[in-house]
């Protein structure tokens, strides 16, 4: 299987994982583990001065890289200052752009997210903004220096699959310069195969393996839906017919 | 001194923010530090004054989708 480059890294797995809603961080870190992701998302949040908690970072194996959102920010000012502040930890410069002021919906502005690519990507960050799938604002991103584009399949944590399915399809056809990462909404690994079939780069799913029974179960079944649609894409799938083709031959039958 | 740490009054003694950190028992490999509003880096912390009156944000990365 070919591999995916983003920001000059090299990945082996096309899933990307989501680290939000897990019931524990010894479960987020068996999870990691079965769904064998090279890159997870984490949000930067103040701590609990009161309560000496182990941080989340040493759950996550090395050589994982770590993609910090900028969940909270409600504009491309404040998505600026929280990529700043996670590029203090040391532990990186990638970074997922989502601003939203939303609360029903969490629709990314997608106006502010270009701003906010422009200003980060001239910084250094590696930028991969979550938006709403429109081919202007892929573009204009792209020029803005991001270093992929991430639609939305469907709303976050809904759990509905690719409602959005030809505007990505548009964006996979359109976009050649960087990676089309289908984020959002993905709620089955039949809806992350489907994502990969019509020849998205990568998924990035977080609620579908966290809301699970068994999650390090799901983020292994994640992991092979992906691998399983982009084989089917490099395949390259037969076409549709309306009426049926037979498979076997038509000739030669015993009645004959 | 009375200073605001994420959003909570608090008193403190220490002199720079290095010294709040080690005061709180904080892991200064995976914090991060706002002094009002503008980044504090992490390698002048140990020469870095705490003033009264000054709003510190400590923030940290946590599980986020």
């Amino acid at each position: 299987m070919s591999e995916l480059v983003i920001g000059g890294v090299s990945l082996s797995s096309r899933f990307l994982l989501g680290t939000g809603k897990f019931k524990s961080k010894q479960e987020l870190q068996e999870v990691i583990q079965r769904s064998k992701t090279d890159v997870v998302t984490v949000a930067l949040r103040r701590i609990d001065i009161e309560k000496n908690e182990d941080n989340i970072v040493s759950y996550i194996p090395e050589g994982v890289t770590l993609l910090a959102n900028t969940s909270g920010a409600r504009n491309a000012k404040e998505a600026v200052r929280i990529a700043r502040m996670s590029r203090e930890t040391g532990l990186g410069n990638w970074v997922k752009i989502e601003i939203m002021t939303d609360s029903k919906y969490l629709l990314p502005d997608n106006q502010e997210t270009i701003k906010a690519t422009e200003i980060l990507a001239a910084e250094g960050f590696v930028v991969l903004p979550y938006v709403s799938p429109d081919l202007y604002v892929a573009r204009d991103l792209v020029k803005a220096g991001a270093a992929a584009v991430m639609p939305l399949g469907s709303l976050i944590g809904s759990n509905q699959g690719l409602r959005t399915r030809t505007l990505i399809e548009v964006l996979i056809n359109e976009i050649h310069e960087v990676p089309i990462i289908v984020d959002a909404g993905i709620g089955r690994p039949s809806h992350a195969a489907e994502a990969m079939e019509i020849g998205a780069d990568a998924v990035l799913v977080n609620t579908a393996v966290a809301s699970a029974e068994h999650p390090a179960l799901m983020a292994e079944a994640f992991a092979q839906a992906v691998a399983a649609g982009r084989l089917a894409w490099e395949a390259g799938a037969g076409d549709q017919s309306a009426i049926a083709r037979a498979s076997s031959p038509l000739t030669g039958f015993l009645h004959e | 001194m009375n200073i605001s740490l994420n959003g909570k009054s608090v008193d403190t003694t220490a002199g720079t923010l290095a010294e709040l950190v080690e005061a709180y028992h904080l892991s200064p490999e995976t914090i991060v530090i706002e002094q009002n509003g503008n980044l504090a880096k992490k390698t002048a912390w140990a020469t870095t004054p705490l003033n009264a009156g000054d709003q510190i944000e400590v923030v940290a990365f946590v599980g986020g989708g």
